[in-house]
Protein backbone atom coordinates (compact mmCIF):
# COMPACT_ATOMS: atom_id res chain seq x y z
CA UNK A 1 0.00 0.00 0.00
CA UNK A 2 1.20 3.33 -0.80
CA UNK A 3 2.36 5.64 2.08
CA UNK A 4 -0.18 7.61 4.12
CA UNK A 5 0.59 11.20 3.28
CA UNK A 6 2.22 13.36 6.81
CA UNK A 7 -0.98 15.27 6.93
CA UNK A 8 -3.26 12.41 7.36
CA UNK A 9 -1.30 10.88 10.09
CA UNK A 10 -0.88 14.08 11.92
CA UNK A 11 -4.41 14.82 11.67
CA UNK A 12 -4.66 11.22 12.79
CA UNK A 13 -2.10 11.94 15.82
CA UNK A 14 -4.09 14.69 16.65
CA UNK A 15 -7.57 13.36 16.73
CA UNK A 16 -6.15 11.19 19.33
CA UNK A 17 -4.22 13.40 21.49
CA UNK A 18 -6.39 16.29 21.54
CA UNK A 19 -10.34 14.94 20.53
CA UNK A 20 -12.95 17.26 19.75
CA UNK A 21 -15.46 17.16 22.96
CA UNK A 22 -18.33 14.71 21.88
CA UNK A 23 -17.10 13.14 18.23
CA UNK A 24 -14.41 10.03 18.38
CA UNK A 25 -13.06 9.39 15.40
CA UNK A 26 -10.57 6.20 14.86
CA UNK A 27 -8.98 4.69 11.56
CA UNK A 28 -9.39 1.18 10.92
CA UNK A 29 -6.41 -0.88 11.79
CA UNK A 30 -6.43 -2.46 8.04
CA UNK A 31 -6.99 0.96 6.24
CA UNK A 32 -5.78 4.11 7.69
CA UNK A 33 -7.93 6.07 5.46
CA UNK A 34 -11.11 4.61 7.18
CA UNK A 35 -12.71 5.99 10.21
CA UNK A 36 -14.88 4.75 12.34
CA UNK A 37 -16.61 7.85 14.07
CA UNK A 38 -18.92 8.34 16.87
CA UNK A 39 -21.01 11.85 17.44
CA UNK A 40 -22.93 12.98 20.21
CA UNK A 41 -25.99 14.92 19.45
CA UNK A 42 -26.00 18.13 20.51
CA UNK A 43 -27.64 19.51 23.84
CA UNK A 44 -31.28 21.00 23.41
CA UNK A 45 -31.09 19.62 19.80
CA UNK A 46 -33.92 16.83 18.87
CA UNK A 47 -30.36 14.46 19.31
CA UNK A 48 -29.48 15.04 22.24
CA UNK A 49 -28.23 12.16 24.19
CA UNK A 50 -27.84 9.70 21.48
CA UNK A 51 -24.36 8.67 19.91
CA UNK A 52 -24.57 8.45 16.15
CA UNK A 53 -22.18 5.92 14.17
CA UNK A 54 -20.38 7.33 11.49
CA UNK A 55 -18.00 6.36 8.75
CA UNK A 56 -15.47 8.53 6.99
CA UNK A 57 -13.05 7.62 3.92
CA UNK A 58 -9.94 9.66 2.81
CA UNK A 59 -9.95 9.65 -0.79
CA UNK A 60 -6.81 9.45 -3.17
CA UNK A 61 -6.97 13.32 -3.91
CA UNK A 62 -7.69 14.19 -0.08
CA UNK A 63 -7.09 17.21 0.95
CA UNK A 64 -8.00 18.19 -3.00
CA UNK A 65 -11.15 16.13 -2.61
CA UNK A 66 -13.49 16.44 0.45
CA UNK A 67 -13.37 13.27 2.70
CA UNK A 68 -16.46 11.07 2.53
CA UNK A 69 -18.68 10.64 5.31
CA UNK A 70 -21.79 8.56 6.05
CA UNK A 71 -24.46 7.98 8.72
CA UNK A 72 -24.07 4.39 10.41
CA UNK A 73 -27.05 4.87 12.46
CA UNK A 74 -30.43 5.91 11.30
CA UNK A 75 -31.26 9.26 11.86
CA UNK A 76 -34.35 11.43 11.05
CA UNK A 77 -33.32 14.57 9.85
CA UNK A 78 -34.18 16.54 6.39
CA UNK A 79 -30.44 17.02 5.54
CA UNK A 80 -29.66 13.14 6.10
CA UNK A 81 -30.99 10.29 3.85
CA UNK A 82 -32.08 7.08 4.76
CA UNK A 83 -28.92 5.88 3.68
CA UNK A 84 -26.99 7.91 5.46
CA UNK A 85 -25.93 10.31 3.09
CA UNK A 86 -25.22 13.36 4.12
CA UNK A 87 -26.07 16.74 2.62
CA UNK A 88 -23.24 19.49 3.69
CA UNK A 89 -21.97 22.27 1.59
CA UNK A 90 -18.65 21.79 2.92
CA UNK A 91 -18.66 18.21 2.10
CA UNK A 92 -19.12 19.28 -1.73
CA UNK A 93 -18.81 22.90 -3.54
CA UNK A 94 -17.42 24.59 -0.60
CA UNK A 95 -14.91 22.35 0.27
CA UNK A 96 -11.27 23.85 1.00
CA UNK A 97 -7.68 21.79 1.65
CA UNK A 98 -7.95 24.33 4.64
CA UNK A 99 -10.66 22.38 6.06
CA UNK A 100 -9.89 19.05 8.28
CA UNK A 101 -11.51 15.83 9.57
CA UNK A 102 -12.06 17.65 12.77
CA UNK A 103 -13.99 20.62 11.02
CA UNK A 104 -15.58 18.76 8.79
CA UNK A 105 -16.98 16.68 11.97
CA UNK A 106 -17.58 19.67 13.79
CA UNK A 107 -19.61 20.98 10.44
CA UNK A 108 -21.98 17.84 11.20
CA UNK A 109 -22.22 18.25 14.48
CA UNK A 110 -23.59 21.67 14.24
CA UNK A 111 -26.18 20.18 10.92
CA UNK A 112 -27.23 17.98 13.80
CA UNK A 113 -28.31 21.40 15.90
CA UNK A 114 -29.46 23.10 13.07
CA UNK A 115 -31.72 20.91 10.61
CA UNK A 116 -31.96 23.07 7.26
CA UNK A 117 -34.93 21.88 5.03
CA UNK A 118 -34.83 24.12 2.62
CA UNK A 119 -31.71 22.58 1.46
CA UNK A 120 -33.11 19.19 1.79
CA UNK A 121 -31.56 15.25 0.67
CA UNK A 122 -34.12 13.55 2.63
CA UNK A 123 -36.99 14.99 0.68
CA UNK A 124 -39.90 13.73 2.40
CA UNK A 125 -37.96 14.09 6.05
CA UNK A 126 -37.83 18.27 4.89
CA UNK A 127 -41.57 18.01 4.17
CA UNK A 128 -42.64 16.69 7.21
CA UNK A 129 -40.01 19.56 8.88
CA UNK A 130 -41.60 22.33 7.52
CA UNK A 131 -44.99 20.88 7.44
CA UNK A 132 -45.22 20.19 10.95
CA UNK A 133 -41.58 21.24 12.68
CA UNK A 134 -43.18 20.54 16.19
CA UNK A 135 -44.34 16.82 14.84
CA UNK A 136 -40.66 16.50 13.03
CA UNK A 137 -38.96 17.56 16.35
CA UNK A 138 -40.73 14.57 18.12
CA UNK A 139 -40.37 11.94 15.40
CA UNK A 140 -36.48 12.61 15.46
CA UNK A 141 -36.00 12.49 19.04
CA UNK A 142 -37.89 9.02 18.87
CA UNK A 143 -35.48 7.99 16.55
CA UNK A 144 -32.69 8.92 18.75
CA UNK A 145 -34.01 6.99 21.24
CA UNK A 146 -34.38 4.24 19.28
CA UNK A 147 -31.53 3.73 17.36
CA UNK A 148 -29.04 6.51 19.25
CA UNK A 149 -29.18 5.79 22.61
CA UNK A 150 -26.35 5.24 24.58
CA UNK A 151 -27.29 2.04 26.60
CA UNK A 152 -28.36 0.19 23.48
CA UNK A 153 -24.93 1.17 21.65
CA UNK A 154 -23.00 -0.32 24.27
CA UNK A 155 -24.56 -3.84 24.58
CA UNK A 156 -24.33 -4.12 20.72
CA UNK A 157 -20.67 -3.14 20.25
CA UNK B 1 -4.05 3.50 -5.13
CA UNK B 2 -6.25 3.27 -1.57
CA UNK B 3 -8.47 0.92 -0.99
CA UNK B 4 -12.51 2.32 -1.20
CA UNK B 5 -13.84 0.63 1.97
CA UNK B 6 -17.00 -1.35 0.84
CA UNK B 7 -19.47 0.69 1.81
CA UNK B 8 -18.38 3.97 -0.08
CA UNK B 9 -17.48 1.46 -2.62
CA UNK B 10 -21.07 0.59 -3.17
CA UNK B 11 -22.14 4.28 -2.57
CA UNK B 12 -20.44 5.27 -5.80
CA UNK B 13 -21.84 2.04 -7.54
CA UNK B 14 -25.39 3.62 -6.38
CA UNK B 15 -24.60 6.58 -7.78
CA UNK B 16 -23.58 6.26 -10.87
CA UNK B 17 -26.50 3.03 -11.27
CA UNK B 18 -28.92 6.20 -10.28
CA UNK B 19 -27.31 9.01 -12.53
CA UNK B 20 -27.88 6.41 -15.37
CA UNK B 21 -24.60 6.80 -15.87
CA UNK B 22 -23.57 3.34 -17.03
CA UNK B 23 -24.00 1.62 -20.65
CA UNK B 24 -28.07 1.56 -21.38
CA UNK B 25 -27.53 -2.55 -21.70
CA UNK B 26 -27.57 -3.02 -17.75
CA UNK B 27 -29.06 -1.58 -15.05
CA UNK B 28 -29.08 -1.90 -11.34
CA UNK B 29 -30.32 -0.19 -7.92
CA UNK B 30 -30.86 -1.01 -4.03
CA UNK B 31 -33.95 -3.57 -3.79
CA UNK B 32 -34.33 -1.91 -0.28
CA UNK B 33 -33.96 1.87 -0.55
CA UNK B 34 -33.75 1.75 3.33
CA UNK B 35 -31.27 -0.80 3.77
CA UNK B 36 -27.86 0.47 5.34
CA UNK B 37 -26.34 -2.15 4.60
CA UNK B 38 -26.89 -2.35 0.70
CA UNK B 39 -26.68 -5.99 1.01
CA UNK B 40 -29.44 -6.70 -1.49
CA UNK B 41 -29.35 -5.32 -5.42
CA UNK B 42 -31.90 -5.78 -8.41
CA UNK B 43 -30.40 -5.53 -11.81
CA UNK B 44 -31.23 -5.85 -15.91
CA UNK B 45 -29.79 -7.06 -18.29
CA UNK B 46 -30.84 -5.68 -21.61
CA UNK B 47 -30.37 -9.71 -24.17
CA UNK B 48 -27.78 -8.95 -26.66
CA UNK B 49 -28.95 -8.48 -30.28
CA UNK B 50 -28.53 -11.29 -32.99
CA UNK B 51 -29.27 -13.89 -30.01
CA UNK B 52 -32.06 -15.35 -28.78
CA UNK B 53 -32.21 -13.32 -26.20
CA UNK B 54 -32.62 -10.08 -28.60
CA UNK B 55 -35.46 -7.88 -27.43
CA UNK B 56 -35.90 -9.56 -23.54
CA UNK B 57 -34.87 -7.86 -20.62
CA UNK B 58 -33.77 -9.92 -17.67
CA UNK B 59 -34.30 -9.41 -14.39
CA UNK B 60 -31.62 -10.30 -11.99
CA UNK B 61 -31.04 -10.06 -7.75
CA UNK B 62 -27.47 -9.57 -6.40
CA UNK B 63 -26.03 -9.58 -2.83
CA UNK B 64 -23.31 -7.99 -1.80
CA UNK B 65 -21.62 -9.45 1.10
CA UNK B 66 -19.94 -7.77 3.80
CA UNK B 67 -16.60 -8.79 1.99
CA UNK B 68 -17.73 -7.25 -1.04
CA UNK B 69 -15.70 -5.80 -3.57
CA UNK B 70 -12.87 -8.28 -2.13
CA UNK B 71 -14.95 -11.14 -2.68
CA UNK B 72 -17.78 -11.45 -5.59
CA UNK B 73 -21.00 -10.43 -4.76
CA UNK B 74 -23.65 -13.70 -5.31
CA UNK B 75 -25.73 -13.18 -8.78
CA UNK B 76 -29.14 -14.98 -9.22
CA UNK B 77 -31.41 -14.55 -12.45
CA UNK B 78 -35.13 -14.52 -11.26
CA UNK B 79 -36.04 -14.04 -15.61
CA UNK B 80 -35.56 -17.84 -16.56
CA UNK B 81 -33.02 -18.26 -18.53
CA UNK B 82 -30.54 -21.31 -20.23
CA UNK B 83 -26.58 -20.20 -20.28
CA UNK B 84 -24.35 -22.94 -18.95
CA UNK B 85 -23.00 -20.95 -16.13
CA UNK B 86 -26.22 -20.37 -14.75
CA UNK B 87 -27.90 -23.29 -12.51
CA UNK B 88 -31.22 -25.01 -14.32
CA UNK B 89 -33.22 -25.01 -11.24
CA UNK B 90 -32.26 -22.36 -8.94
CA UNK B 91 -31.37 -19.63 -11.79
CA UNK B 92 -27.98 -19.16 -9.70
CA UNK B 93 -24.90 -18.15 -11.65
CA UNK B 94 -22.65 -20.54 -10.94
CA UNK B 95 -18.95 -19.32 -9.14
CA UNK B 96 -17.01 -22.18 -10.43
CA UNK B 97 -17.89 -21.68 -14.24
CA UNK B 98 -18.49 -18.39 -14.72
CA UNK B 99 -14.69 -16.62 -15.41
CA UNK B 100 -16.05 -13.58 -13.63
CA UNK B 101 -17.15 -14.80 -10.19
CA UNK B 102 -14.07 -17.00 -10.44
CA UNK B 103 -11.61 -14.53 -11.05
CA UNK B 104 -12.99 -12.12 -9.23
CA UNK B 105 -10.70 -8.83 -8.78
CA UNK B 106 -11.57 -5.76 -6.86
CA UNK B 107 -11.67 -3.54 -9.39
CA UNK B 108 -14.96 -5.56 -10.99
CA UNK B 109 -18.34 -3.64 -9.66
CA UNK B 110 -21.89 -5.03 -10.61
CA UNK B 111 -21.67 -3.28 -14.23
CA UNK B 112 -18.51 -5.26 -14.92
CA UNK B 113 -20.70 -8.51 -13.58
CA UNK B 114 -24.19 -7.38 -15.54
CA UNK B 115 -21.95 -6.65 -18.94
CA UNK B 116 -19.88 -10.58 -18.78
CA UNK B 117 -23.00 -11.89 -18.68
CA UNK B 118 -24.64 -10.08 -21.29
CA UNK B 119 -21.38 -11.28 -23.40
CA UNK B 120 -21.23 -14.51 -22.03
CA UNK B 121 -25.07 -15.29 -23.52
CA UNK B 122 -23.97 -13.80 -26.75
CA UNK B 123 -21.18 -16.06 -27.62
CA UNK B 124 -21.35 -18.53 -30.49
CA UNK B 125 -21.99 -21.08 -28.39
CA UNK B 126 -24.42 -19.79 -26.30
CA UNK B 127 -26.26 -17.65 -28.37
CA UNK B 128 -28.82 -19.65 -30.40
CA UNK B 129 -29.75 -22.02 -27.17
CA UNK B 130 -33.15 -22.67 -27.07
CA UNK B 131 -34.36 -19.94 -24.37
CA UNK B 132 -37.39 -20.54 -22.10
CA UNK B 133 -41.05 -18.79 -22.54
CA UNK B 134 -39.84 -14.98 -22.40
CA UNK B 135 -41.68 -13.86 -18.47
CA UNK B 136 -40.98 -17.14 -17.01
CA UNK B 137 -39.20 -17.34 -13.53
CA UNK B 138 -36.91 -19.25 -11.61
CA UNK C 1 53.34 29.74 12.94
CA UNK C 2 52.16 28.80 9.32
CA UNK C 3 48.80 27.64 9.31
CA UNK C 4 48.28 25.04 5.99
CA UNK C 5 44.14 24.65 5.42
CA UNK C 6 43.85 21.52 3.99
CA UNK C 7 39.79 21.64 4.14
CA UNK C 8 36.58 24.01 4.41
CA UNK C 9 33.48 22.86 5.28
CA UNK C 10 30.85 25.36 4.69
CA UNK C 11 27.46 25.12 6.37
CA UNK C 12 24.76 27.42 5.50
CA UNK C 13 20.86 27.50 7.04
CA UNK C 14 17.93 29.25 4.65
CA UNK C 15 14.69 30.06 4.56
CA UNK C 16 12.56 31.86 2.18
CA UNK C 17 12.22 35.12 2.27
CA UNK C 18 8.75 36.31 2.93
CA UNK C 19 7.86 40.33 3.32
CA UNK C 20 6.56 40.78 6.77
CA UNK C 21 3.84 41.96 5.51
CA UNK C 22 2.74 38.99 3.74
CA UNK C 23 3.53 36.45 6.58
CA UNK C 24 0.39 35.27 7.81
CA UNK C 25 -0.30 36.20 11.71
CA UNK C 26 -3.06 33.64 12.23
CA UNK C 27 -1.55 30.28 10.17
CA UNK C 28 -0.48 28.84 13.68
CA UNK C 29 -3.67 27.96 14.67
CA UNK C 30 -3.95 24.29 13.51
CA UNK C 31 -0.43 22.66 13.56
CA UNK C 32 2.25 22.31 16.83
CA UNK C 33 4.87 22.79 14.12
CA UNK C 34 7.42 24.39 16.84
CA UNK C 35 6.70 28.14 15.80
CA UNK C 36 7.21 27.22 11.89
CA UNK C 37 5.09 28.31 9.04
CA UNK C 38 3.19 25.37 7.49
CA UNK C 39 1.41 25.07 3.81
CA UNK C 40 -2.60 25.05 4.80
CA UNK C 41 -2.58 22.42 2.31
CA UNK C 42 -0.27 20.02 3.25
CA UNK C 43 0.34 21.06 6.36
CA UNK C 44 4.30 20.79 5.93
CA UNK C 45 6.68 23.24 7.08
CA UNK C 46 7.22 26.48 4.52
CA UNK C 47 10.71 25.52 4.56
CA UNK C 48 9.94 21.86 4.26
CA UNK C 49 8.72 20.14 0.67
CA UNK C 50 5.01 19.67 -0.33
CA UNK C 51 3.77 16.08 -0.11
CA UNK C 52 5.66 15.45 -4.14
CA UNK C 53 8.75 16.61 -3.51
CA UNK C 54 11.55 14.95 -1.65
CA UNK C 55 14.31 18.11 -1.76
CA UNK C 56 12.97 21.40 -0.44
CA UNK C 57 14.31 24.79 -2.37
CA UNK C 58 14.10 25.52 -5.70
CA UNK C 59 12.91 22.35 -6.84
CA UNK C 60 9.68 23.15 -4.56
CA UNK C 61 9.18 26.77 -4.26
CA UNK C 62 7.02 28.81 -2.08
CA UNK C 63 4.33 31.68 -3.21
CA UNK C 64 2.72 34.50 -1.94
CA UNK C 65 -0.78 34.85 -2.45
CA UNK C 66 -2.91 38.95 -2.74
CA UNK C 67 -4.16 37.90 0.06
CA UNK C 68 -0.98 37.34 2.03
CA UNK C 69 -2.12 33.19 2.62
CA UNK C 70 1.17 31.58 1.37
CA UNK C 71 1.18 27.80 -0.06
CA UNK C 72 3.90 25.73 -1.62
CA UNK C 73 3.73 26.26 -5.23
CA UNK C 74 2.74 22.77 -5.92
CA UNK C 75 0.06 22.32 -3.57
CA UNK C 76 -1.77 25.37 -4.41
CA UNK C 77 -1.33 24.69 -7.84
CA UNK C 78 -2.95 21.33 -7.62
CA UNK C 79 -6.11 22.80 -5.60
CA UNK C 80 -6.26 25.54 -8.21
CA UNK C 81 -6.67 22.64 -10.96
CA UNK C 82 -9.87 21.43 -9.63
CA UNK C 83 -13.08 22.28 -10.68
CA UNK C 84 -14.53 22.48 -6.66
CA UNK C 85 -11.60 25.25 -6.18
CA UNK C 86 -13.29 27.73 -8.39
CA UNK C 87 -10.05 29.39 -8.25
CA UNK C 88 -10.69 30.48 -4.69
CA UNK C 89 -7.68 30.31 -1.45
CA UNK C 90 -8.09 27.77 0.43
CA UNK C 91 -7.91 29.89 3.52
CA UNK C 92 -9.94 33.29 3.31
CA UNK C 93 -11.84 32.18 -0.28
CA UNK C 94 -10.80 34.86 -2.09
CA UNK C 95 -9.86 34.36 -5.79
CA UNK C 96 -6.00 33.74 -5.30
CA UNK C 97 -3.74 35.65 -6.93
CA UNK C 98 0.03 35.73 -6.92
CA UNK C 99 1.18 38.98 -4.79
CA UNK C 100 2.69 41.27 -7.32
CA UNK C 101 6.25 42.09 -7.51
CA UNK C 102 7.81 39.60 -4.88
CA UNK C 103 10.90 38.22 -6.38
CA UNK C 104 9.24 34.61 -5.29
CA UNK C 105 6.09 34.63 -7.47
CA UNK C 106 8.50 35.63 -10.15
CA UNK C 107 8.97 32.28 -11.54
CA UNK C 108 5.52 31.18 -11.56
CA UNK C 109 3.71 33.84 -12.59
CA UNK C 110 3.24 32.70 -16.69
CA UNK C 111 2.46 29.10 -14.89
CA UNK C 112 -0.49 30.61 -12.77
CA UNK C 113 -1.54 32.63 -15.45
CA UNK C 114 -2.28 29.68 -17.94
CA UNK C 115 -3.90 27.77 -15.04
CA UNK C 116 -6.21 30.37 -15.19
CA UNK C 117 -6.71 30.87 -18.87
CA UNK C 118 -7.54 27.45 -19.23
CA UNK C 119 -10.09 27.66 -16.08
CA UNK C 120 -11.69 30.85 -17.88
CA UNK C 121 -12.04 28.88 -21.20
CA UNK C 122 -13.89 25.90 -18.96
CA UNK C 123 -16.24 28.63 -17.47
CA UNK C 124 -16.62 29.80 -20.71
CA UNK C 125 -18.10 26.36 -21.94
CA UNK C 126 -19.93 25.90 -18.95
CA UNK C 127 -22.08 28.84 -18.89
CA UNK C 128 -22.38 28.87 -22.85
CA UNK C 129 -22.38 32.63 -24.08
CA UNK C 130 -23.82 33.91 -20.86
CA UNK C 131 -21.39 36.86 -20.16
CA UNK C 132 -19.82 38.53 -16.77
CA UNK C 133 -17.19 40.94 -17.55
CA UNK C 134 -16.66 41.27 -13.53
CA UNK C 135 -15.75 37.42 -13.16
CA UNK C 136 -13.35 37.83 -16.00
CA UNK C 137 -9.90 37.09 -14.22
CA UNK C 138 -8.61 37.99 -17.46
CA UNK C 139 -9.23 41.83 -17.58
CA UNK C 140 -6.20 42.99 -17.04
CA UNK C 141 -3.43 41.09 -18.43
CA UNK C 142 -2.31 40.79 -21.70
CA UNK C 143 -2.01 37.91 -22.74
CA UNK C 144 -2.01 35.91 -26.36
CA UNK C 145 -3.93 33.00 -24.53
CA UNK C 146 -7.09 35.64 -23.78
CA UNK C 147 -7.13 36.09 -27.97
CA UNK C 148 -7.89 32.36 -27.73
CA UNK C 149 -10.34 32.43 -25.40
CA UNK C 150 -12.24 34.84 -27.50
CA UNK C 151 -12.30 32.29 -30.54
CA UNK C 152 -13.29 29.76 -28.45
CA UNK C 153 -16.17 31.91 -27.70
Amino acid sequence: MASLPKRIIKETERLVSDPVPGITAEPHEDNLRYFQVTIEGPQQSPYENGVFNLELFLPDDYPMEAPKVRFLTKIYHPNIDKLGRICLDVLKTNWSPALQIRTVLLSVQALLASPNPNDPLANDVAEDWIKDEEGAIKTAREWTEAYASKKDQKSTN
Amino acid sequence: MSKVPRNFRLLEELEKGEKGLGPESCSYGLADSDDITMTNWNGTILGPPHSNHENRIYSVSIECGPNYPDEPPKIKFVSKVNVPCVDSTTGEVKSSVFHTLRDWKRAYTMETLLLDLRKEMATPANKKLPQPKEGATF
Amino acid sequence: MKVKLREVHSVFAWTWHIPKESQDAHAETIDDNDGDDVCGICRASYNATCPGCKFPGDGCPLVVGECNHNFHVHCIYRWLDTATSRGLCPMCRQTFQLKKGLAINDSQISKFQELRNKQWQTRQQEFGDQQDPETNPLEDQDDPMMDQGLIVR
